[in-house]
C-alpha cells in the first residue's frame, strides 16, 4: 500500500483474549479513521474476534486520548480498543 | 496525592505509619479501605485476574482522586492497586485518605471507592469452580457512582 500509515493497535481483557494478542500492527490507507481500521481489524481477527466485538460497547483511545470513531489516524498512532471497565 | 499500579502486595500498616509521619502535627484523621479477593458467596470464586493499560490507567485513578477531593480539604490521598492474578483472600485495593477533620478523610475515601469501580481503567476476570469470565459493570456500581455526581457534599 503505497503512501499508506502503521498504526499499533492494542487488545485489552475479553478482546485481547479473543484476539489472542496484547497487540497488532496494522497498515491503512492514509486518511483513514478509526471505523476503517476497526472493520480492518475485525477482517484479521476472525469471527470469534468480531463476536465479542460486538456484544460490548467499545471505546476508543488514540495515543491514550478517548476518541470517536470518525478520528482520523496518523502514522504511527497508537489505538487501544478498550472494553466497558470494571473497575477497582 | 500518591497513585501506584503493582502486582506486589501492599502493608496497610506501613503505608498507615508513613502518611501520619509525614502530615505529623496537621494530621487529625486517618481513613483507610481495603478490598479484598472474596469468595462472592454462591459464585465460589477462586481467583481474580485484573487487567490494565498502565498509562490510561494510572491516570484514570488520578482523575478519580482529583474529583473526590473536590469541595473537601485533605492533607493527602494514596491509592495503592493490585493487578495480574489474585487469588481469594488476597488484598486488591487500598486507599488511604488524610486529613485535618474526620469528615474530610473519611467521605473523601469513600468516594474514591465508589469513583473506583465504574471510572478505573481496570478490567477484571474472575475464575471459579464454574469456570471464568470477564465481569461487567454492575448499575448498582453506577448509580453509587453517579450519587456523588449528583449529591458531592
Amino acid at each position: 500500500m503505497e503512501g499508506g500509515i502503521d498504526v499499533t493497535v492494542l487488545f485489552f481483557a475479553s478482546l485481547d483474549e479473543v484476539a489472542g494478542c496484547r497487540e497488532r500492527a496494522v497498515r491503512l490507507e492514509e486518511g483513514s479513521t478509526v471505523r476503517e481500521l476497526v472493520a480492518e481489524v475485525a477482517t484479521m481477527m476472525g469471527e470469534d474476534f468480531l463476536r465479542e466485538f460486538s456484544r460490548v460497547p467499545i471505546q476508543f483511545a488514540v495515543n491514550e486520548a478517548f476518541v470517536r470513531e470518525q478520528q482520523v489516524l496518523h502514522d504511527g498512532d497508537t489505538v487501544a480498543l478498550i472494553p466497558p471497565v470494571t473497575g477497582g | 496525592m500518591s497513585v501506584r499500579l503493582q502486582t506486589a502486595d501492599f502493608d496497610l500498616a506501613q503505608e498507615h505509619e508513613s502518611m501520619r509521619a509525614r502530615h505529623s502535627g496537621r494530621c487529625g484523621a486517618i481513613s483507610s479501605f481495603v478490598g479484598v479477593v472474596s469468595e462472592r458467596g454462591k459464585e465460589h470464586v477462586t481467583g481474580l485476574f485484573i487487567d490494565h493499560y498502565p498509562s490510561m490507567t494510572q491516570r484514570s485513578i488520578e482523575c478519580i482522586v482529583e474529583r473526590a477531593t473536590e469541595s473537601r480539604e485533605v492533607l493527602e490521598v494514596v491509592v495503592v492497586h493490585r493487578v495480574g492474578q489474585l487469588r481469594v483472600g488476597d488484598q486488591i485495593v487500598l486507599v488511604l485518605t488524610c486529613a485535618e477533620h474526620r469528615a474530610d478523610a473519611s467521605a473523601v475515601c469513600e468516594r474514591v471507592i465508589d469513583l473506583l469501580k465504574t471510572e478505573a481503567i481496570l478490567w477484571k476476570k474472575e475464575s471459579g469452580v464454574r469456570g471464568s469470565r470477564w465481569l461487567e459493570p454492575s448499575e448498582r456500581d453506577h448509580a453509587r457512582a453517579r450519587g456523588w455526581v449528583t449529591n458531592p457534599g
